[in-house]
């Protein structure tokens, strides 16, 4: 099992490493935004030669690589935040993030699980063909839409809820009674997804095993339905659904483009596909290097979960 | 059973926890919901995007100006004039108007004797500073402070963008190009004999680390030139130069210090080699050679580092064809047979090569012969003493030809360019220039300051200059520095704690695309009473809350719930808004356009994609035709709902003269009319269809399918004619734009049906197919370069300079010219004109470039009378419309809803004072009295 662990997280650098270089050189070859002032262009052309982005790609690359190793550093952005660490940009914008995944997974997990269970539970009867038409309903509609709704309905209309994620200065901090309000619209945007593919899920395992030969058995050896449900069932169907809701948690630092736009979220969502389009060296290799990190550790963490919720599952093992 | 009646409970519990949660928590929320409730004016507004520095040098995006615009104010600034109908000049940093001091400098800083008679215009202007301004802290802002922050704006180590406007143009300081661009790249100015540097001298130039020497660059003896890189390979040239040992002693330096060459070949002289040099160099003085080399420096080719001289031209840097002409014309194109050439086996010279028959092995042409010994052979001699050879049009034209044996073979993937075959350099001369001598210095009283101009200016000039400022505040701005590579950077008004203010409000919060907040500035003499420049009455508005907003449907219902006071309004909601009270419709300088590539060299490049004929947009007549199909005004009504059609290059939104008639609108000048009815063949007068000009000219549309369809019969007859189209083809228009949207993708089927639908019952009917295409970036250089056949932009300028915005068409040196197929340097038309009001009228004739260049600051023209300057301003107009190169669409609109808690000085926007801005803004409601008004959703109605 340690020498399958040790082999993992070397494969996962080299990953790392093997991504980190094919996208810093991709990026190099973007073409410079364009500048049409002439006087302009001259002093962006003179910047960058004074930035050594003139230099070649592999010297720029190994000065990249000298000042990580080095100094531990990634470098400031220039276009995103003018001179901000990297690092430090990424951190300002990952706590609010998290925050509304986490409490979207929160709320989205039990209440997937439990729609699911019922769903499975009443199969074949107006109980599960309500939930499975709204989990198709739900999971076929892109998230954006909920919140346009959600935005729309709750918030302008009928004005519930705020409109958007009220800012640090307004409430007092993240922690505060009224920015949880405020993150209740993007909260439930990004839940409603997360609840109908989870129902969906839970469902379609746990139904599968009702029908088990080991249900038969148990309630031949006396167990009531809701003991064998409880104890063997749900057991054994958690055990694919279990690593999904890991992987959720690890998705957890991923922020959402679109729902982040549209509730002025300050979080990460956007820093991507931001630092491509203004060619933020520094902020587009920092967030690839981030990302790709945290992706592969939990691809790691789901594989080696499997083994720990289910014993007959052994990794590594030699047959 | 026992079992699934529990699962039931917990569900239902969690169910109901969950549910209940979502009824319970809005109400806990509108409990939570404290509200302002008190007597402040709080305006609240969004920007889209978070600035990223609004260090006045740096700043560049919407953003950053936006945080600049509470913060800081200028010398000088706009508001509305008393009655509100135009706008006025307001002193502000600055007490009293700029005086015209150019007399008081004569024959200091370029200024003249003739410069200081001429009384309608000067270069040197004094500035007297409002004694009560001060930084948001409270310290004195001084004269210093003024001079100091115009040295950081300038500093060639920094590279501001702010420095732009005091570099080039009509505003450039007098020496400020000199210093900025000094010391910026490597220059190399050869250092010999002649130069009478001091041991000193020499001494500090090592200790900056600006001395070079190269073994590529030739050096002259009794039997002419070499250069060591030649010395050290070819054994029989080794009989000079012997030390007492007899050894070579250039053989010895170049084996010690060859490997230390840069990319240029040179190498750094530092205070170790620079006395290893001295000694080699005195063993050789004590020789019969001495008199020939009386100083160590002669030894080599030493030369020493500045501003851009020798920029290496390869395959990078990616020069257009028209660039590399340009330079040629200029005469600032060299080539050197001493520097090295990369190929495959490393690098060379050519003079090695030259020398060297071993290495005759490549690069040879049809007949055999090797096309670098006959480049060598042809030019050698021609060569300056660096060793560069001016690229001139006649041999330019032979590289070419030479190259283009190559480009056949094999080896024209390893040189694509012809002049990845020399080592080819362009030079431009700066002079060293210290900050001293840069137009712009402090009294002796630390209370006012000069500013020097390179160009003679109005006092109207000089005060729109100076209504943006650049001071910045020195502990902090020299607190941020940092060095990223060669380029000195600091972290300046990039957070609330590294930034100084000195305007009416001061940043008091700041989220990163979250919000901005301003309150205030206590400090600000415009708030105090019996200060210098006290503003009563003005600026109501108490504080100033800003949220980041990326998502404009998003701030569109934050705005309709009372939590913002303006927001920005797209096409799209024109349909709710049109009739609204409170929407303030104003058209930008702006104007939508299509550009057309009319080069059929490179449309034939195109057309290889098969997708459709591109040939045949490079006939006048054709693209004429396209014009003439399009109803603007349906654009605007209908597709970019809110925007006004444009039938002209400039719109109604640009003033010639605003210093003496706040009126002159260039667009209502008799000029201009005139311009765009030839254009369109509107004839007025008696008899005609339009009897008085302004008539005529108020039928123009630029719509007309009749014209159109002749248009498009006789381009069919040139075209068929000359080869450029075939009965039957398609022809395909792609129209590159940096995004795809719903409404460009309806303006582009709007123009194909538009097209077509005149082009019934030619040739051309039904054949002619657009397209929207995105191209994030390089679409603006493949336009350019032909590489693309047609751009969606918009272009702009200055509202008070409709010359300067025609030298987006007309000068390389400000914009890259988009029209490929047109050269604005080299194409020429002549006005006739009464240029120096004599009373007679001469005919001159100018290229584009020099006509517009005639009538900015430092043009022939400057001073002439506006009717001189509308007459050559129309007639470069009119010349630009007529090639049909580049339609112009749409004027560009800003549509804003204010809400009905305030009050706009004027509904009616102004140029310079826009609606009066916060300084006259006033209120209906105080931020009490608005919660309580908004409660109730009824009560705002701007629909």
């Amino acid at each position: 099992m340690a020498k399958y662990v040790i082999k993992r997280i070397l494969l996962l650098f080299f990953t790392l490493f093997v991504i980190m270089t094919i996208c810093f050189v991709l990026i190099k070859l973007l073409e410079p935004n364009e500048i049409l002032d002439v006087t302009q262009a001259e002093r962006e052309e003179a910047i960058r030669d004074a930035l050594g982005y003139n230099e070649p790609i592999l010297i720029q690359y190994l000065i990249y690589w000298k000042n990580i190793l080095t100094r531990f550093d990634f470098g400031v952005s220039f276009q995103i935040e003018y001179l901000g660490s990297v690092n430090g940009i990424i951190q300002d914008r990952l706590l609010p993030t998290i925050l509304i995944n986490v409490y979207a997974l929160l709320f989205s997990v039990p209440l997937g699980i439990l729609l699911g269970i019922a769903a499975a539970l009443k199969k074949n009867r107006w109980q599960d063909h309500t939930i499975s038409t709204l989990v198709m309903l739900f999971v076929s509609v892109p998230s954006f839409v909920y919140a346009f709704v959600l935005q729309y309905f709750l918030g302008a209309r009928l004005g519930w809820l705020p409109i958007q994620m009220e800012s640090v200065a307004e409430t007092g901090g993240y922690f505060t009674w009224k920015m949880f309000v405020s993150m209740i619209l993007p909260v439930l945007a990004l839940s409603f997804g997360s609840i109908a593919s989870l129902a969906r899920f839970t469902r379609a395992e746990l139904a599968e095993s009702l029908t088990s030969e080991y249900m038969l058995l148990a309630r031949a050896k006396g167990l009531t339905k809701g003991q064998a449900t409880l104890r063997h069932a749900l057991k054994n169907a958690m055990v694919p659904i279990l690593p999904s809701i890991i992987a959720m948690f690890a998705n957890i630092l991923s922020g959402s483009l679109i729902i982040e736009r549209i509730f002025s979220v300050p979080g990460i969502g956007g820093l991507y596909i931001q630092s491509i389009q203004e060619l933020d060296y520094n902020v587009f290799m920092a967030v690839t290097i981030f990302y790709t990190f945290v992706g592969l550790a939990a691809n790691i963490i789901v594989d080696l979960s499997y083994g720990f919720l289910d014993p007959r599952i052994r990794m590594g093992a030699k047959k | 059973m026992k079992s699934t009646n529990r699962f039931k409970r917990i569900g239902s519990m969690l169910m109901a926890v969950l549910f209940g949660a979502a009824f319970v928590l809005p109400v806990l929320a509108a409990c939570s919901d404290d509200g302002p409730g008190d007597d402040l004016h709080t305006y609240r507004e969004y920007i889209a995007q978070s600035p990223t520095t609004w260090n006045t040098h740096n700043g560049t995006t919407d953003a950053d100006t936006y945080v600049q615009g509470y913060t800081e104010i200028g010398l000088y600034d706009f508001t509305l004039s008393e009655d509100r109908s135009t706008y006025a000049f307001i002193d502000e940093m600055a007490t009293g108007d700029p005086v015209n001091v150019t007399n008081k400098y004569v024959d200091r800083y370029g200024i003249t004797q003739a410069d200081a008679e001429n009384t309608a215009y000067g270069k040197a202007w004094e500035i007297t500073l409002n004694p009560d301004a001060t930084w948001e802290n409270g310290e004195k802002i001084t004269a210093e402070d003024y001079v100091w922050s115009m040295e950081r704006v300038l500093s060639p180590d920094m590279k501001n963008s702010a420095a732009a406007t005091y570099i080039t143009g009509d505003y450039e300081l007098y020496n400020a190009n000199n210093y900025y661009s000094y010391g910026s790249t490597e220059e190399y100015f050869k250092i010999t004999a002649g130069t009478t540097y001091t041991d000193e001298q020499i001494e500090q130039m090592v200790a900056d680390g600006v001395l070079y020497f190269s073994f590529n660059t030739p050096i002259f003896d009794t039997e002419g030139s070499f250069t060591i890189s030649e010395h050290h390979n070819i054994e029989s040239q080794k009989k000079f130069y012997l030390n007492s040992d007899g050894e070579d002693v250039y053989d010895l330096l170049y084996n010690e210090y060859a490997d230390d060459a840069n990319e240029f070949g040179y190498i750094p002289i530092t205070e170790e080699n620079l006395n290893d040099f001295k000694t080699n160099f005195s063993v050789l003085s004590a020789s019969a050679l001495g008199a020939l080399i009386p100083d160590w420096y002669d030894l080599f080719s030493v030369l020493r580092a500045a501003s851009p001289v020798f920029t290496k031209i390869t395959a990078e840097t990616e020069y257009s064809d028209d660039a590399l002409e340009q330079m040629v014309a200029d005469g600032t194109l060299y080539f050197s047979f001493d520097t090295p050439i990369f190929d495959t086996e490393g690098s060379f010279t050519i003079s090695e090569h030259h020398a060297i028959e071993s290495q005759k092995k490549y690069y040879l042409n049809s007949d055999g012969e090797d096309v670098y010994d006959l480049l060598y052979d042809k030019y050698a001699d021609d060569a300056n003493e660096y060793g560069y050879i001016p690229i001139t049009e006649e041999n330019l034209e032979d590289f070419k030809t030479n190259f283009s044996v190559l480009s056949a073979s094999a080896l024209g993937a390893l040189i694509p360019h012809w002049y990845d075959l020399l080592s080819v350099v362009s030079y431009t001369s700066v002079e060293e220039t210290p900050f001293s001598n840069v137009g712009i210095f402090a009294t002796e009283s630390n209370t006012k300051f000069v500013l020097v101009f390179a160009n003679a200016l109005s006092q109207w000039d000089v005060k729109y200059l100076l209504t943006e400022n650049w001071i910045v505040y020195r502990p902090y701005y020299e607190e941020g520095y940092s060095q990223q590579g060669s380029l000195t950077v600091t972290s300046y008004g990039t957070t609330s704690g590294k930034y100084m203010g000195y305007g009416p409000y001061k940043m008091t919060g700041y989220q990163t695309n979250s919000q901005i907040t301003f309150e205030r500035n206590e400090n600000w003499y415009g708030y105090k009473e019996g200060a210098t420049n006290y503003h009563p009455g003005q600026f109501e508005t108490d504080k100033i809350v800003c949220r980041i907003i990326a998502d404009q449907n998003t701030a569109l219902l934050e705005f309709e719930a009372g939590n913002l006071d303006s927001v920005r309004l797209n096409a799209n909601n024109m349909e709710q808004y049109r009739f609204s009270d409170y929407l303030l419709t104003r058209t930008a300088s702006n104007t939508w356009s299509v550009t057309f590539n009319s080069d059929a060299e490179s449309l034939a490049e195109i057309e290889k994609d098969n997708q459709g004929n591109r040939r045949i947009l490079s006939v006048d007549d054709f693209r004429r035709a396209l014009s003439l199909s399009i109803d603007r005004a349906h654009i605007g009504t209908n597709i970019l709902a809110g925007s006004a059609a444009a039938y002209s290059f400039i719109n109604n939104n640009y003033y010639y003269d605003m210093e003496n008639d706040p009126e002159s609108i260039y667009r209502n000048s008799e000029q201009a009319m005139e311009g765009i009815l030839r254009l369109y063949g509107i004839e007025y007068g008696a008899g005609k269809t339009y009897e008085t000009l302004e008539e005529a000219y108020s039928a123009v549309s630029g719509y007309d399918r009749d014209a159109a369809k002749e248009a498009f019969t006789s381009a069919y007859d040139y075209a068929a004619a000359n080869g450029l189209y075939t009965d039957g083809e398609n022809i395909r228009i792609n129209i590159y734009n940096n995004t795809v949207s719903t409404q460009i993708t309806a303006l582009a089927t709007y123009l194909e049906q538009a097209f077509n639908a005149a082009a019934e019952g030619t040739p051309f009917a039904g054949k002619i197919k657009v397209e929207i295409r995105a191209m994030q970036t390089g679409r603006y250089d493949a336009i350019a370069q032909g590489r693309i056949e047609a751009i969606y932009y918009s272009f702009s300028g200055d509202f008070n300079d409709p010359n300067g915005m025609l030298a987006n068409f007309t000068d390389p040196d400000v914009q890259t010219i988009l029209e490929c197929g047109f050269d604005p340097e080299t194409e020429s038309f002549a006005v006739t004109c009464d240029f120096d009001g004599d009373g007679t009228e001469e005919t001159v004739t100018k290229t584009y470039t020099e006509w517009q260049r005639s009538i900015t600051a430092s043009g022939e023209y400057y001073g002439a009378s506006q009717e001189v300057k509308l007459t050559i301003m129309a007639e470069i107009e009119y010349r630009l419309l007529s090639g049909f190169r580049t339609l112009p669409l749409v004027v560009g609109t800003d549509l804003t809803l204010r809400s009905m808690k305030v009050e706009y000085a004027t509904n009616t926007s102004n140029i310079f004072a826009m609606y009066g801005g916060v300084r006259l803004m006033t209120y209906h409601y105080t931020d009490g009295e608005w919660a309580d008004f908004i409660r109730d959703p009824g009560n705002l109605t701007y629909k």
